[in-house]
């Protein structure tokens, strides 16, 4: 007997959660429905998006979709790469502040902090794509596997010493190294290749990538710069987290690496192409496959870009794009708001239209379409507003 | 209460719940790894299999354990957590920020191994990454209590280097006699030791002289060329 109440709680427990839910989905929808009937009372008449070049294209796509389809005044777009796009984001709320950021990136949680302090209390954000980052040479240079520890070794402005006294170095260079003695770190005296590593062919180091405050740029520091570092001795004996990255960030000033300033990645693949042999550049994935006949891609831990490799993550310099959405500055049942859009927006950005396999931003964008699951919880974050925790 | 603080005070309780969670797998795993189907007779047997099984935790390797219930040398030890064939564990609780301090065996009737673990460096943002995308791929590929336990320590060292208040100093391991994970959780701005405080003070007085010598450096040379050391330090920092 009691087994069979147990029986019926649990089946009534369930019940309940599937109504809940199905209100929970029916909301949204009508809240924009809603929204959309209510008279505009709006103080900004454009939406303002800010942060990734990567995701400029993206951005144009969805932007293109609201004013056709919901009938919303042509956004702002302004490209001021992700980092400074994500700083303005979080600088504050009000008619002068932007409303969306696009970030090639995860929010770090030092901006998370600086949005939570400037009164940002409520982000959503929505994951809405897959992109990789490719290293490419001129077609016809040598093609070479290419490993974190060897773009560190090649471009960082100090390396360590007990490395550089190992090395295959000319004597005069070598005697330098030894006369640094007592040093953890000296200056980077590697010029090719070759000298970093002896299965690497001997050209000469010289590498484009973007410049600071680019989220690619970011991406490329966290995962072959500080990745590249972190096996190092000299480098794990540093206790404060910043003076570590710092360490393993700081890139020569020689000549070895080429900051290219925004929109970096067309400007990277002539520069590849024009430079001599040997020359590598960095570039979104979506770019190189437009300029597959000029440049060739090096394999990175063994691993090459394709649309398979990045989706599955064997790919090791894979990213996820975001979008980020002020919910402060949605208008309110009354219309009353900073600006009208922000749930159309979120809506189209998360519609499988434009996120799924078959979507715009993969057909048009070049990007890869996220799993489905993860495609889902950014549509469920999208459609009940949630709240970004850290 | 502030957002922000409600916000850290939910997290560090979320953070010492996953300890207490980690300590109590590794407690649970003694009872499963003898197993429930042996016969009252084979006590003994039992006792072994669950020393080899507690072994292999170690070592990844069951088999060296033996027939012995004798326990390896802080040698061995050393060398299965230190080797060049480390287990992917050993290897993400160093990612996670810590050094092997020390090896504690005791040899008796109930043997005892512990590792101690000090925190050694503070995680950045991509380390936090890099160990949560290792931890990924490691429950992917590895399934079982063990594996379940050792991906609960490393988590909960991940979500403890993320509590701003407070910091997990030292982690015990303990595989013998019974395998459980003790973490010792202190206040960021904890007073120093007198040892450390020695230090400190010396360093700010080192810093104070520098500074003085640097501003009556920059009085002479006010009207003078840059110093070579200066005009050398080109590097602009990320």
């Amino acid at each position: 007997m009691s087994r069979l109440i147990v029986g019926f709680a649990r089946v009534a427990v369930i019940a309940a959660g599937c109504l809940a839910a199905t209100v929970a989905a029916a909301q949204p929808l009508a809240s924009l429905r809603e929204a959309q009937a209510t008279p505009d009372k709006a103080a900004r008449s454009q939406i303002r998006i800010v942060g990734s070049t990567s995701m400029e294209d993206l951005t144009q796509i969805v932007v293109k979709a609201l004013v056709k389809k919901w009938g919303i005044q042509p956004p702002i777009v302004e490209k001021s790469g992700s980092r400074e796009g994500v700083r303005l984001f979080c600088a504050g709320i009000g008619l002068e502040f932007p409303d969306i950021a696009a970030s090639s990136r995860r929010i770090t949680q030092s901006e998370f902090n600086a949005c939570i302090e400037n009164g940002i209390l409520d982000i959503i954000e929505v994951a809405v794509a897959l992109d990789g980052i490719v290293v490419v040479t001129e077609k016809g240079d040598p093609v070479f596997n290419i490993t974190p520890r060897h773009i560190y070794l090649a471009l960082a402005a100090e390396v360590p010493r007990k490395f550089v006294l190992g090395a295959n170095l000319p004597p005069e260079v070598a005697r330098a190294a030894e006369a640094a003695e007592g040093e953890d770190f000296i200056q980077n005296p590697f010029k090719s290749w070759r000298q970093v590593d002896s299965r690497l062919p001997n050209v000469p180091i010289r590498v484009y990538g973007p410049e600071r405050g680019s989220g690619t740029r970011q991406f490329i520091n966290d995962m072959l710069f500080e990745s590249g570092c972190r096996g190092f001795r000299e480098i794990r004996n540093i206790y404060g987290a910043a003076d570590r990255v710092r360490q393993c960030i700081t890139k020569r000033t020689d000549g070895a690496w080429v900051d290219v300033a925004e929109p970096f990645a067309d400007k990277v693949i002539e520069a590849v192409v024009k430079d001599d042999v040997g020359t590598l550049g960095f570039v979104p994935q979506d770019v190189y496959d437009l300029d597959k006949e000029r440049v060739d891609q090096l394999p990175v831990l063994g691993q090459l870009a394709t649309h398979e490799t990045i989706a599955s993550g064997e790919y090791p310099l894979r990213r996820r794009m975001y979008y980020y959405v002020k919910r402060a500055h949605m208008r309110n049942a009354q219309g009353v708001g900073i600006v009208r859009g922000l749930r159309e927006f979120l809506a189209e950005v998360t519609s499988e239209e434009m996120i799924g396999p078959d979507g715009l931003f993969h057909k048009v964008g070049g990007v890869v379409a996220l799993p489905e699951e993860e495609r889902e919880e950014s549509r469920r974050n999208a459609s009940i507003l949630r709240r970004l925790e850290r | 209460m502030p957002r922000g603080a409600r916000r850290t005070a939910s997290s560090t309780r979320k953070g010492i719940a996953r300890m207490a969670m980690a300590a109590a797998l590794a407690a649970v795993l003694v009872v499963l790894s003898t197993g429930p189907s042996r016969a009252e007779g084979d006590v003994f047997d039992s006792i072994k299999e669950g020393l080899k099984s507690l072994w292999s935790f170690v070592t990844g390797a069951a088999s060296t354990a033996g027939d012995a219930v004798t326990p390896p040398t802080s040698i061995q030890t050393l060398k299965s957590i230190r080797g060049e064939d480390k287990s992917e564990f050993w290897a993400m609780l160093e990612d996670a920020g810590y050094d092997l301090k020390e090896i504690d065996t005791e040899v008796g009737l109930i043997p005892a191994i512990e590792a101690t673990y000090i925190l050694t460096r503070e995680l950045s943002e991509a380390d936090r990454e890099a160990l949560d995308w290792r931890l990924e791929k490691f429950a992917k590929n590895s399934s079982g209590l063990i594996a379940l336990i050792e991906r609960g320590i490393i988590q909960s060292l991940l979500d403890a280097s993320e509590l701003g208040d407070y910091r997990v100093e030292k982690v015990k391991i303990q595989f013998l006699p019974l395998p459980k994970a003790s973490f010792t959780l202190s206040p960021t701005d904890a007073p120093l030791e007198e040892e450390h405080d020695v230090i400190y003070r010396a360093v700010k007085e080192q810093r104070r002289e520098m500074r003085r010598v640097g501003e009556s450096m920059r009085t002479e040379h006010a009207l003078g060329p840059a110093s070579p050391r200066a005009r050398q330090s080109t590097q602009r920092p990320e």
